[in-house]
């Protein structure tokens, strides 16, 4: 049995006011892929970032090879063996691949201070080599590369610093299927070579594939971990949410009628959405399942016209609004939750109040001039019922937390009396009670005779929650199910591999 | 009434305007030392008198910086406009007539920034300032290098009048400075110009009309830049292509010493108030006590950064606090 | 080295030649059109004492130009270069005049720029001010030191060195041209070549990318700023020497001028990506509009407005243009 490479006992760590990790501990082996499991806020990718020197433990040890390690700084992490790869691409877009891997570090002619453009190159090659036969164009910029050689970029320079453990945080979060493939033919490589991987994700279609060992976190705590395979998914889900998964999606059944959005063969400019073709009725929820570059928010951006159209068309309650202006999908009665809801949702420098009436400011108001007293007077009626925590409405929105924030946006469009919403990744970086919160008013909504048309990457959240459920994968409807023939793995599957995949391995 | 009055007052306390308040104290009290007629009635006439120009010009900057961007273009559009007026006055056009037509021209140069910005999202400090060379360059083709002086007796009352113990620049800046604080406080225009400012892309998420409130602003700015051309012209007597060149970075100091930040979505004219005032003493006592006229600049120069620096900083302390506080 | 070209970015390659067509700047289009245009128009345009004469006006826009290159790269603008044209021009002749030998006054005077460059990079990044405003306030305060050292007018001092620089022929160029030749080649080897430029590069694409790296922001920051003051030093000595003296307004316009011709040049703020060859044909182009309004007996007062307009027109056809694509 081999040595482990790396061990956390007991790593706890503290933010003012709240407890990220409480007493957790990992083992990772040599050329193992240990998936760290959990929710949105469970601690996974701050322990993570213990061991990358961004943050510095309050409690517990490290071993790192049998030895006693602290990591002063990503630097210090870097030089002792520990590289990340992130989610978010740390490149430079208009320099080429053999530049962003070695930025920096750059070889250089001696006694010069010019780089040695061919020992680069070289090097370079020899790292991609390694990962993968397919060949990188090194003299281009990388930003005219695709996502997947992108990645593979990414873990190229990671590899460069020789490292014993790669992490990878959330790494597949804006990959397609292919590219997300593609990823896990790397990690095999970098397995067989005997480094140790630590995979953070919350998305358990991808668990199956690549990992080894899962460890499963919640709210901060270890809860144990598993070997692949030994438990099924429902029973992990329950672990990872800890409750039962029927107590927290709780929907009221209630009648679906009339047609109120529907879009007919919508493309988008770009190519991520490919000849789209869904309908969302009154009283419903239909939730858009997929991979995050499946094309889902960029569907969501041409239904409320951020983004126009190539072809295909959208009707809101039988008008057609295709290419429309957001304004005048707004005047109709469309609504849209951002996914990113501080960049795009909130006008975090003002209040409460303000953020609150932002869409319905000329209705409340429709003789040019406002009322900061009557302002509050309606913001306060949506701070109550959607029970927004905040002693007062005049507070800058940015004071709240994750899911307070997220029901002013809600607030929003209530006041502007929105009968159709998009909710995109509704409940993302919000603590579980504050879920909770917004399933009931989802649920309360649509009982009302609104629609929800739900977009999320979180299996269990749809699957609770909606009425129907579109597979989306690739820019295209791929599935189409009904609530009583909803199941995690099915789904999960077809989210991944598409359908026809999906029934070829059934038959 | 009350009501807003006591709003008013809370919010200035909320510390957006504190530093700048405290700034104008320091200022006074330290002109009060160099010179102990500062503090009276009339100096303080004279003061207002001098700022009014300033407090013009800098009203629509105000609007345009609370949305996000910045105008360069004020100080020459107010020369191009101050002088095309001269030139018109010694015509002897209506005088009615021609400051409308003086009022339109800045209006254009307005919208026309607004559609650089708005519409064809150009940097604003490179429009404006792109706009300002070349207005600067109209103006100087218009005067051919001259000064016109001696305007009609019936214009320069707006430069240099009264009406009763007031000034009539005063007046003028007076009011044009209530309908701001109107606009901005209490209009639905001027709830679109914060909620633009304090976030750009969640104003388009929310199906409002960045490319309305962009021309709006900026069209604001541009008439103001007209007044203020005009009030200039009248109070100096004179018209010169180059006479928007002492305003130059005044404008953008006045904005910034009042605590408008630069990002956009916080601030207001109150600030504007406090900075154009402040900025007036502030050249004042360089007078008083001898600095070159061309260090003058200098020192504005320094006192930009130094503020600009101070609300950067202030902030980002006010939002770590506070998010400690939350956490 | 042999190219590594999979079949998958086969296809790639043939977008990037017909990439590389849509991506020759704007200024090469209308510096052709310029060329011809005066070529038909005047007898002597494309004779060598004509063109040599452009290039000695050019130099030191030329050598600003690079120094702009290299802040829009950041995606920013210096607005503070000409500033710092006047301040170095009037410094030189006023510490030559005050007993200092010629070649320690060149290094005091760029030595100024140097240390007003360092300044503005502390600004920017130890305060945080944007760009813009940081080098707004530092082109007030360099512009106010240089009227208040000249007193408001030209300052002469006669001295050989102006001749030399501005007039001795080298290899068929006056010594300054080939100042401004080399200021742009090494310019260019810094960006492509070294490991400066690379963290030029990154600062204006993903300053994320240079902390993981492990190279702080802020120092980066203050070295690319150190490098435009010594340009704009460089070309306040080139500038001086054409015009014989010290004037604290001759560099007004540079800031714009040369942020025009960067731009006009394809470097884009928004992407942080170009180089400074685009903006050698962006110098041109200015050069040119501003010759041919000389040689079309364009009276002075017009030419500022005339240049700005047309500058400001490219600069909206550019956005057009980019905003159609």
């Amino acid at each position: 049995m081999k040595e482990p490479l790396l061990v956390a006992k007991k790593i706890s760590k503290y933010f003012p006011g709240v407890t990220a990790l409480d007493q957790v501990d990992l083992e990772v082996y040599p050329g193992e892929v240990h998936v760290l499991v959990g929710e949105n806020g469970a601690g996974k990718s701050t322990l993570a970032k213990c061991f990358l020197g961004v943050y510095q433990p309050d409690g517990g040890e490290i071993y790192l090879n049998g030895e006693k390690v602290t990591f002063q700084n990503p630097k210090d992490a870097l030089k002792k063996g520990i590289a990340a790869v992130y989610q978010e691409l740390t490149m430079v877009p208009y320099l080429n691949a053999a530049q962003n891997i070695f930025l920096n570090r750059e070889p250089r002619i001696p006694g010069t201070p010019l780089i040695n453009q061919k020992k680069m190159m070289k090097d370079a090659e020899e790292l991609l080599e390694s990962l993968s036969n397919h060949c990188i164009n090194l003299k281009v910029p990388v930003t005219k590369l695709d996502v997947a050689e992108q990645q593979m970029i990414e873990i190229a320079k990671a590899l460069s610093y020789n490292p014993k453990i790669i992490i990878f945080d959330e790494a597949t979060a804006s990959l397609s299927e292919r590219e997300t493939q593609a990823l896990f033919n790397h990690i095999h490589e970098l397995k067989k070579k005997g480094i140790g991987i630590i995979y953070v994700s919350h998305r358990m279609q991808e668990y199956h594939m690549i990992a080894d060992r899962i460890t499963v976190l919640r709210d901060g705590k270890y809860i144990c971990t598993l070997n692949e395979g030994d438990i099924s998914d429902e029973e992990l889900v329950n672990l990872m949410v800890g409750r039962d998964i029927s107590q927290v999606y709780v929907r009221t059944p209630n009648k679906h009628s009339g047609e109120v959005l529907r879009t007919v063969d919508l493309h988008d400019k770009k190519g991520r959405v490919k000849g789209v073709s869904i309908t969302l009725n009154k009283g419903e929820i239909v939730g858009i399942a997929g991979l995050v570059g499946s094309g889902r928010t960029e569907l969501a951006r041409l239904i409320f016209g951020i983004d126009k159209p190539s072809s295909g068309k959208v009707f809101l309650h039988g008008k057609d609004i295709t290419g429309a202006e957001p304004n005048a999908a707004v005047k109709h009665g469309l609504g849209l939750l951002p996914e990113d809801r501080k960049r795009f949702g909130l006008a975090l420098k003002s209040s409460i109040a303000w953020n609150i009436t932002a869409v319905s400011l000329r209705e409340v108001f429709p003789r040019l001039f406002t009322s900061e007293r009557k302002n509050i007077e309606i913001a306060d009626r949506y701070v109550n019922t959607l029970n927004i925590i905040t002693p007062d409405s005049k507070r800058p929105v940015r004071q709240l937390s994750g899911g307070n924030q997220q029901k002013v946006v809600i607030g929003k469009w209530l006041s502007a009396k929105s009968n159709v919403i998009i909710f995109d990744e509704p409940t993302r970086g919000i603590d579980v009670g504050a879920k909770m919160e917004i399933y009931s008013l989802m649920d309360d909504l649509v009982s009302k005779g609104n629609a929800i048309l739900m977009i999320s990457s979180e299996l269990q959240e749809v699957i609770g929650m909606a009425d129907r459920v579109y597979v989306m994968k690739d820019g295209e409807i791929v599935d189409h199910q009904l609530r009583e023939n909803l199941n995690i793995e099915a789904i999960g599957k077809t989210m991944v591999l598409g359908k026809e995949d999906v029934e070829c391995q059934n038959m | 009434m009350i009501e807003k009055l006591k709003n008013t007052a809370l919010k200035l306390m909320e510390s957006n305007y504190i530093f700048s308040i405290l700034a104008l104290v320091i200022v006074m009290l330290v002109a009060n030392g160099l010179s102990s007629s500062f503090l009276t009635a009339s100096n303080l006439m004279t003061i207002l008198r001098q700022a009014s120009v300033l407090l013009i010009l800098s009203s629509g900057l105000t609007a345009v910086v609370l949305t996000g961007g910045i105008d360069l273009s004020i100080n020459n559009t107010a020369a191009l406009v101050g002088c095309i007026v001269a030139t018109l006055l010694l015509k002897e056009m209506n005088i009615a007539l021609v400051i409308v037509i003086g009022l339109a021209i800045g209006l254009l140069v307005g919208i026309f920034n607004g559609f650089l910005v708005g519409v064809l999202k150009l940097a604003p400090f490179v429009a404006t300032y792109g706009t300002n060379m070349v207005v600067l360059g109209l103006a100087t083709i218009i005067m051919q290098g001259a000064v016109i002086y001696n305007l009609p007796r019936n214009f320069t009352p707006i430069g240099i009048g009264y009406l009763g113990v007031f000034p009539i620049p005063v007046i003028i800046a007076t009011v044009i400075l209530i309908i701001f604080f109107v606009l901005l406080q209490f209009t639905t225009i001027g709830r679109d110009i914060y909620m633009l400012g304090s976030n750009p892309q969640a104003s388009r998420y929310s199906g409002g009309k960045s490319v309305k409130v962009t021309l709006q602003a900026y069209a604001l700015s541009g008439l103001m830049a007209a007044l203020g051309g005009i009030v200039m012209t009248a109070r100096l007597n004179a018209a010169d292509a180059n006479m928007g060149n002492a305003y130059g970075l005044q404008i953008v100091a006045a904005v910034v010493m009042g605590g408008t930040s630069l990002l956009g979505g916080e601030g207001g004219i109150i600030g504007t108030v406090i900075g154009a005032i402040m900025l007036t003493i502030i050249v004042n006592v360089m007078n008083l006590i001898g600095l070159n006229s061309y260090l003058h600049t200098l020192a504005i120069g320094v006192m930009i950064i130094f503020m600009v620096w101070l609300d950067i900083f202030s902030r980002r302390k006010r939002e770590q606090l506070k998010s400690q506080k939350n956490n | 080295m042999s190219e590594y070209v999979s079949s998958a970015s086969q296809t790639k390659k043939f977008s990037l030649n017909t990439d590389i067509l849509k991506r020759i700047p704007p200024a090469v289009w209308i510096d052709l059109i310029l060329v011809l245009f005066f070529s038909i128009k005047t007898k002597n345009f494309l004779s060598g004492s004509n063109l040599v004469n452009i290039a000695v006006q050019l130099t030191p826009l030329l050598i600003v130009s690079c120094a702009q290159t290299l802040v829009v790269l950041m995606q920013g603008t210096d607005l503070s270069l000409g500033a710092s044209l006047n301040m170095v021009t009037v410094i030189w002749i006023l510490f030559m005049e005050g007993g200092i030998g010629t070649f320690p006054a060149i290094l005091l005077a760029i030595g100024a720029a140097v240390f007003a460059g360092f300044l503005n990079g502390v600004i920017v990044a130890k305060l945080k001010l944007p760009i813009f405003i940081a080098t707004l306030g530092m082109a007030n305060i360099l512009n106010s030191i240089a009227l208040t050292t000249s007193n408001g007018s030209s300052v002469f001092y006669s001295n050989p060195i102006y001749a030399f620089i501005s007039k001795k022929v080298i290899l068929g160029l006056p010594f300054m041209v080939w100042i401004g030749i080399l200021c742009v080649l090494l310019t260019q080897l810094m960006l492509t070549r070294t490991r400066m430029g690379a963290r030029i590069r990154a600062l204006g694409g993903n300053p994320e990318a240079l902390n993981f790296a492990g190279f702080s922001v802020d120092r980066a920051t203050i070295e690319v700023f150190c490098v435009t003051g010594l340009l704009a030093g460089i070309a306040g000595i080139t500038l001086a020497s054409r015009i014989q003296s010290g004037n604290p307004i001759a560099g007004n316009g540079f800031e714009f001028n040369s942020a025009a011709a960067v731009l006009l040049g394809g470097t884009s703020m928004r992407e942080g990506r170009g180089s400074v060859i685009g903006t050698v044909f962006g110098v041109i182009l200015i050069q040119l509009l501003r010759n041919g309004l000389v040689m079309l007996n364009v009276s002075s007062i017009y030419q500022s407005a005339i240049i700005g307009i047309v500058v400001l027109l490219a600069i909206i056809v550019d956005a057009f243009i980019k905003k159609e694509s």
